[in-house]
């Protein structure tokens, strides 16, 4: 397992659900979502005055397909506000 | 509600609500109708450990057409309870009550698991059977119980043997498995703070479940453990936990990662078990096997005596017919009657058992020793009267038993007992020695978040820097959370607080969060719960820190469940009673040290008081020592009746009798004194205004008060003379007179009823409108009777035995007035007052007799007495006397400035009060305990090594004077003063582990070090070698020595404060308190002294009037400040301790002269002002001074008075709020 928490730019979803994935220049293809799950958390460190309010981020975990080799990879992407990331991959 | 599974069925069976304390925000009373919002027609609360939101939850929910559903969560204990240490970690189960059964048997399991440990609530095995065996329970085991616990680690087979546990013992039906989804992710869920690489998902975790139940047969419904309303509302729970935790908000510490256990709609819940819609109906289901827990409403009576019905009927009307035998000897027709009436009221409630009980219980304390008196309108009941419950004969005060009780009310009858309040924990003991633990309980109490509680913990939590979270918590003032950001924008202090905005605005929007939240069960301050066997199927019980039983439901609670409550308040009059008796009668009281009678019935002129100790009952009603005192408004230490608009009404009143007190107490209340009844009411009372009925009819009810309607009892005299109806009816009349429609129902049944009784139509009209108005602010008759009675009595002991009930009051410090007030009141009646002294006094506050010219010099009539004897008269006399005194031609004696002298003997010598050790601030119980112990010491060396106090209680013994004699303060061999007295007691103790090492060689060398003059003097009189010559201290002035006095006591003992300004007093022409009264209404005059109460009672306008008290060591002057006034002199009323006050004086009645007050002057901030040469500005100065100017000048300033350091401090003079235990005087 390796971590990287890198920012995804390019994510299609369907719904909630991310579907396919551009990361280091190769497209990946949801094959399978393995895990959903929730994390929210971390609200206090707003200041500033901001109004206080959960942030909520997903967790997907997705069995992919990694371009055009074929090869099978488990990966987790994290969805925080608008944002996607790449947080772990096992081989 | 939206979609297409709006209508799935399911209900919540695991909901924490804020009785989860600090652990859940939902308000019980809101979750039915969070329910009902969302189409569910059932609903359960499960909080955490208790079931304290019960009673609001199934109140509610009958409102919102909602089932209510009571279950409670509790942790488990794996062995039999044996009181051990216990793991914060248990496994957790959460039970539901099917049935009123169930209920029984969960309030007996939460008992048991708070049997287990303070604080930390586990149910044993034994527990559980228990609850298996009532058979009316469910068992619902979700992600923290043993069986979720082992599914967890992936070990199946150990959950399925668990789980055939719990099967076997609640059977297969009452057994469920509870899945939730919170889509927490693998190792999400923290284990002690830190992820857990195994801890499945919750994905994998309902998988396992439902697995385990397929495999065993048992049911699995869907729950969320609900903590709060809505998923944002989680910052809350998480704040509430972190605080209940004390831990900072960070992710470790939440224990939760996602924000999901929100109440969720069902389509909600559906969609999250989208797959498994069978989960939702199951818990629906579930639900709909549990009924009616809990039945509110209605008169439970239980069986307190042990005899049946029947016996106790039989036993209450013979102990009445006894008590009325002793009361009267031959009762006569008239109280007879009343007393079948009262009986067969009594008979249809069935509530013998409870007058049986409660005169058991008076019986009982009254053995004990402890001073016990009945409050409230039980004193309107004969029985009442004959059971020795209460002490005023109800039909000669005119006091209605319908008042109290009758057939129409359906709710418990309140008696209320008032004792001794330092006693209050042995009359619990004695409660439950008489009926049992187990009939037993103290009723609950919530402590809630107010704003400086709330600052305080939400700022720890967010980790902010305590000192800056303690600078805004101290500077607000005690107010509710919600105001806490209006109070904010108002206190420009706060501006300097060195916390951002942002993080300023976090910390106040948690805190309006959490504000009103219950935190934390405590003991009801008087409530105490009877009941029967059945007691603990009704309500569940903890223990308090003192080891009481605590029931988990406050007192609107055990009121809709319709529990038997006794109030039992501690009053600290009664105490003080109490050390009068015991001084007067030589009784040994929590003294070390025995004491002989300070009086005997043969000596003492002490009216009703014939043979044996003198006791509370000798005191007959209407003794005219007793009135006499009353009527010059010297009230100070008089129960009820001391406060400066007391005060000033006694003047207007003039009492003459024990009816006139009644009276007094009913007028001196919010309502009458804004509708000013007080003005017609005294007007007619002395002939300056004819007595007019509005009808004939209202003469024999209204006569007692002159025509004006003053209580209730009134109130229901008028309607039933209006209507014809019976007293039970008029009451029942009197109560719906409270909000407008019964206002119209009252109205037009009297106007209905009213010309039958010979009213014509408008007098009718005229005279109801009359009553409804004053309905509202009447006071209970009975209620200001059975005050009445310690009020009397308490005027009586000051009239009569004055040194020793002045010992008591300065002891208990039971009224609203300091204890500097108390002492000065002492001076007032000519008895000084001696200091604390370790060679005389005792724990407390005692009786001396003292020789005439100890007792001259302390009242500092010593020069005066010296030159009438050395043969002057007149105007030189008079000029060598303290200020107020004055000497009548030919008198043995001066008078003092009240003009009574109560501190003369018949056999020459005075009575002085001496303090008590235990008003040494700085000196702990333990401390007064070994000095006691230790007596009789020689010198202080002895006291150091006997006692083994500590340096700073030695310090604070020099400082308030207890060490003058032993160390002979003053004479020729002992030190100069106390300022060098502290210096050797510094050194003796300094030398104190030197001493006990080498005993014999410094002692040695202390004889040998035969230094000459007054150091050698020093040293003899501590018995202390001193490494080196005493330096030459300048002498301690007196303002230093009261100083160290208020310092260590709170009391200036050897000298008034306001003596310190006598050179400027003269400079501004102030006038005495003693002469105040005589000035001429009109006359513009300037009165100065000690600020010693503020009192701003509500007025008839609902203009803000405030009442000042001032002091000057000559009386007191009550000054009055106006709404025109306040701009000027609000802030010098409040802040300053010292006053210079300028007005006009204003006459009301007889005896009341009071200071209008137009301008005001802090005295201290003059006294600055003329040493620097600018009175005349000072003068001119008016309104609130910069805030740093009023701090400086209150550190600077020659003598700071009334701000001790020991007992003074805790209560800042005047507000006459007492501590919340302890109830003084005031009524509810």
């Amino acid at each position: 397992m390796k971590r990287y928490r890198e920012m995804l730019d390019e994510v299609e979803v369907d719904g909630a659900r991310p579907v396919a994935f551009r990361w280091r220049g190769r497209r990946h293809e949801v094959v399978q979502v393995l895990g959903h799950w929730h994390e929210d958390a971390g609200w206090w460190r707003r200041s500033g005055g901001a109004v206080l309010e959960v942030e909520r981020t997903d967790l997907w975990r997705v069995e992919v397909t990694v371009g055009a080799s074929g090869d099978r990879g488990i990966h987790e992407l994290v969805r925080r506000g608008g944002g996607w990331r790449l947080d772990r991959v096992w081989d | 509600m939206s979609g297409g599974d709006a209508g799935a069925r399911f209900a919540h069976l695991s909901v924490r609500s804020t009785f989860s304390l600090r652990d859940g925000t939902i308000p019980p009373e809101r979750l039915p109708v969070m329910a009902a919002e969302a189409g569910m027609t059932r609903v359960a609360l499960t909080d955490r450990d208790g079931l304290s939101g019960a009673v609001r939850f199934v109140r509610s929910a009958e409102t919102a057409g909602v089932a209510p559903i009571l279950g409670v969560e509790l942790g488990l204990l794996s062995e039999p309870c044996d009181g051990g240490t216990t793991s914060a970690a248990a496994p957790r189960i959460t039970l539901l009550a099917r049935d009123s059964g169930g209920y029984a048997a969960l309030c007996r399991a939460v008992s048991r698991a708070h049997a287990c440990g303070r604080g930390r609530p586990l149910l044993d095995t034994v527990g559980i059977d228990l609850l298996a065996e009532s058979g009316r329970v469910v068992v619902l085991l979700g992600v923290d119980s043993p069986v979720g616990r082992s599914l967890a680690r992936g070990a199946s087979d150990a959950a399925a043997v668990e789980l055939s546990r719990w099967r076997e013992r609640f059977g297969s039906e009452d057994t469920v498995l509870a899945v939730r989804d919170h889509r927490v992710a693998p190792g999400g869920r923290r284990v002690h703070g830190r992820p857990d690489p195994e801890e499945p998902g919750d994905d994998v975790r309902i998988a396992r479940t439902l697995a385990l139940a397929d495999r065993s047969g048992i049911r699995a419904v869907a729950v969320n453990d609900v903590r709060y309303e809505r998923p944002d509302d989680v910052i809350v729970a998480d704040v509430l936990r972190c605080m209940r935790l004390g831990v900072p908000l960070a992710e470790r510490n939440l224990g939760r990662t996602t924000s999901a256990a929100w109440f969720a709609d069902p389509a909600t819940m559906a969609r999250r078990f989208r797959e498994r819609p069978d989960l939702l109906t199951g818990a629906a289901d579930l639900a709909e096997r549990c009924t009616a827990p809990l039945s509110l409403g209605g008169i439970r009576a239980p069986r307190l005596t042990g005899r049946s019905p029947a016996q106790s009927a039989v036993a209450l009307v013979a102990r009445s017919r006894a008590g009325l035998m002793r009361r009267f000897g031959d009762p006569g027709a008239e109280v007879l009657a009343r007393l079948d009436h009262e009986i067969a009221v009594i008979d249809g409630a069935g509530l013998h058992d409870l007058f049986l009980a409660v005169a058991d219980v008076v019986v009982d304390v009254q053995a004990a020793g402890i001073l016990v008196a009945c409050r409230g309108s039980a004193a309107g009941s004969l029985v009442c009267f004959a059971l020795g419950i209460s002490d005023v004969d109800p039909m000669a005060n005119g006091l209605a038993f319908e008042r109290f009780m009758h057939p129409y009310r359906d709710e418990l009858p309140d008696i209320d007992l008032d004792v001794e309040s330092h006693r209050r924990e042995d009359v619990y003991d004695l409660v439950i020695a008489r009926y049992g633990e187990h009939r037993v309980a103290t009723v609950g109490m919530f402590e809630t978040f107010q704003a400086r509680s709330a600052v305080r913990g939400v700022g720890a939590a967010l980790g902010l820097p305590a000192e800056e979270v303690d600078h805004v918590a101290r500077r607000l003032p005690r107010l509710r959370g919600r105001d806490v950001e209006r109070a904010l924008a108002n206190l420009p202090e706060l501006a300097g607080s060195r916390l951002d905005a942002g993080r300023l605005g976090t910390l106040l929007d948690l805190v309006r969060r959490v504000d009103g939240l219950p935190r934390h069960l405590a003991m009801h301050p008087c409530g105490i719960l009877l009941g029967d066997d059945a007691l603990l199927d009704r309500t569940p019980v903890q223990r308090s820190a003192h080891g009481y039983p605590v029931s988990q439901f406050d007192k609107d609670d055990v009121a809709a469940m319709g529990l038997l409550k006794l109030d039992v308040l501690g009053v600290r009059m009664l105490s003080a009673m109490r050390h009068c008796l015991d001084l007067v009668n030589g009784v040994q009281h929590e003294e070390s040290v025995p004491r002989a009678p300070t009086r005997t019935a043969a000596e003492a002129d002490v009216p009703g008081w014939i043979a044996g100790p003198f006791a509370l009952d000798m005191v007959a009603h209407d003794d005219p020592a007793t009135y006499a005192l009353i009527r010059t408004t010297h009230s100070v230490g008089m129960f009820q009746i001391e406060s400066p608009g007391q005060r000033e009404l006694l003047g207007r009143l003039q009492p003459t009798r024990f009816g006139d007190l009644i009276a007094e107490i009913s007028l001196f209340r919010p309502g009458p004194m804004r509708a000013d009844m007080i003005t017609p009411y005294v007007a007619r009372r002395h002939g300056e205004e004819p007595v007019r009925y509005a009808h004939p009819a209202l003469g024999p009810v209204l006569a007692e008060t002159f025509g004006v309607i003053v209580y209730h009892e009134q109130v229901m005299g008028v309607l039933s003379a209006l209507t014809g109806c019976d007293a039970a009816e008029a009451d029942l009349l009197r109560r719906r007179l409270g909000d407008p429609a019964g206002r119209r129902f009252v109205r037009d049944l009297v106007l209905e009823r009213a010309s039958e009784q010979g009213f014509d139509h408008d007098t009718a009209e005229s005279v109801f409108e009359d009553v409804a108005s004053f309905a509202s602010f009447g006071f209970c008759k009975a209620h200001a009777a059975a005050f009445a009675v310690p009020t009397e009595r308490s005027a009586f002991l000051k009239a009569h035995l004055f040194p020793e009930f002045m010992a008591g009051l300065i002891t208990h410090d039971p009224g609203m007035y300091p204890r500097r007030m108390l002492v000065e009141e002492c001076r007032l009646m000519g008895v000084p007052v001696l200091g604390p002294d370790v060679v005389r006094s005792g724990r407390h506050a005692q009786v001396e007799v003292v020789d005439q010219a100890l007792a001259d010099l302390r009242l500092g009539l010593s020069d005066a007495r010296a030159a009438s004897a050395g043969g002057a008269v007149g105007a030189d006399v008079q000029a060598a006397l303290p200020a107020g005194w004055s000497w009548p031609q030919g008198a043995a004696d001066p008078l003092p400035p009240t003009g009574r002298d109560a501190g003369r003997r018949e056999d020459g010598g005075r009575w002085a009060v001496r303090l008590g050790l235990e008003g040494v601030g700085g000196l702990g119980h333990e401390e007064v305990d070994r000095i006691l112990m230790s007596r009789p010491f020689m010198r202080v060396t002895e006291l150091r090594d006997r006692t083994r106090i500590g340096r700073d209680a030695a310090i604070a013994l020099v400082g308030s004077g207890a060490l003058d004699t032993l160390a002979r303060v003053g004479q020729i061999d002992g030190p100069r003063d106390r300022r060098s007295l502290r210096l050797l007691v510094e050194e003796a103790w300094a030398l104190r582990g030197t001493r006990s090492r080498g005993a014999r060689s410094t002692g040695a060398r202390s004889r040998g070090a035969d230094s000459a003059g007054r150091g050698g003097a020093l040293q003899a009189s501590l018995d202390i070698e001193l490494s080196e010559a005493p330096p030459a201290l300048p002498p301690e002035s007196g303002a230093a020595r009261v100083r160290g006095e208020l310092h260590t006591t709170g009391i200036d003992i050897s000298a008034h404060v306001v003596g310190f300004y006598v050179p400027l007093l003269r400079v501004l022409g102030v006038v005495h308190a003693s002469r105040f009264r005589e000035l001429p209404a009109g006359e513009r005059v300037r009165v100065a002294g000690l600020r010693v109460a503020l009192q701003s009672p509500p007025q008839r306008s609902g203009d803000r009037v405030v009442f000042l008290t001032l002091d000057d060591r000559t009386g007191q002057v009550q000054v009055t400040f106006f709404p025109r006034a306040l701009a000027d002199c609000a802030w010098v009323a409040r802040e300053a301790e010292l006053v210079l006050v300028e007005g006009v004086v204003s006459r009301r009645g007889r005896r009341g002269a009071t200071l209008v007050g137009r301008r005001a002057w802090d005295l201290a901030r003059l006294w600055r002002a003329w040493h620097d040469g600018v009175l005349a500005q000072a003068l001119h100065e008016r309104g609130t001074p910069a805030p740093h100017l009023a701090a400086a000048d209150v550190a600077s300033l020659a003598p700071r008075a009334g701000r001790g350091a020991g007992h003074g401090s805790d209560r800042s003079a005047g507000t006459g709020t007492g501590s919340r235990v302890d109830v003084r005087g005031g009524g509810r």
